[in-house]
């Protein structure tokens, strides 16, 4: 259900833990490739391999392909994930809403 | 909070998910696998010469032909990824202060791997399985496990290093 481009989403796995663990909802903004994007922001996009998946912008090269990591050591690396294209950025997180217990933390 | 309120309303409406892949470090890595692959290249090199000997081709043998030359194909990607799993993952700075030839090596493999995939040459795949040979021999010994070499007990009968495992 998407509301003034705006969505929430689960999170699944570990990846980007202790950040946004397990189970932790996103609100995330859609996104459209002519924007700026810059490094550090959360991004979802649309990985020809590994699906969606949430990550962290590691660098923006010269060509313009997004690369993209996780926050934890043991997510996908970096070159396993490879560049992205802008087109494939879903949206962008806006929020993190962490299990109560886990915001504590 | 505002957590319970959301997954209230996940439980009702169903948010979709969004996956934070992670590649978990299991540390099972054996260089095993890349050499039986570089066997089976070296197998179908065999079996795709002997069509030199024959001067007409029956629609079998075409099937036959093009069976091989896919399993070669599989088999050299196959090597290249299983040797870049382990050197992406395994090798790390102290594998490499300690073997400075790894990087050559992998890169050497992966030209090979290439080479022998674009030809029908058992000398290109005979040069991948030695080099492939070095790397699971380096491999064990980064592990500190002892090698040995033998000839497979199996067609093609090539030399593979094997490690000593002992109870």
């Amino acid at each position: 259900m998407t509301l003034f481009g705006l969505k929430i989403w689960k999170v699944t796995g570990h990846s980007m833990f202790p950040r946004i663990p397990q189970h932790s909802y996103v609100l995330v903004e859609h996104w459209y490739f002519f924007k700026k994007i810059k490094p550090d922001q959360t991004i979802l996009i649309n990985h020809p391999q590994y699906g969606l998946l949430i990550k962290r912008i590691a660098i923006i090269d010269k060509n313009n392909f997004v690369w993209c990591k996780g926050e934890n050591a043991s997510s996908i690396t970096i070159e396993k994930l490879g560049p992205i294209s802008k087109k494939q950025i879903i949206g962008r997180v806006l929020k993190v809403f962490l299990k109560p217990s886990l915001s504590q933390l | 909070m505002l957590y319970n309120l959301i997954n209230t309303f996940d439980e009702k409406f169903h948010f979709a998910t969004v996956s934070a892949h992670c590649d978990i470090p299991c540390k099972i890595y054996d260089p095993i696998t890349a050499q039986i692959s570089v066997l089976t290249m070296i197998r179908m090199v065999d079996l795709l010469t002997e069509f030199n000997d024959k001067t007409e081709l029956s629609a079998s043998d075409h099937a036959q032909f093009s069976r091989l030359v896919a399993q070669k194909e599989t088999h050299g990607k196959q090597v290249k990824e299983e040797i870049r799993i382990i050197w992406g993952d395994f090798i790390k700075a102290p594998q490499l202060e300690k073997f400075p030839e790894l990087h050559t090596l992998v890169h050497s493999i992966m030209l090979e791997a290439s080479s022998a995939k674009q030809h029908i040459d058992k000398e290109i795949t005979l040069a991948l399985l030695s080099k492939v040979n070095r790397f699971a021999e380096i491999f064990w010994q980064c592990k500190g496990v002892e090698t040995y070499s033998a000839i497979c007990p199996y067609p093609p009968e090539q030399k593979l290093v094997y490690p000593v495992i002992k109870r």
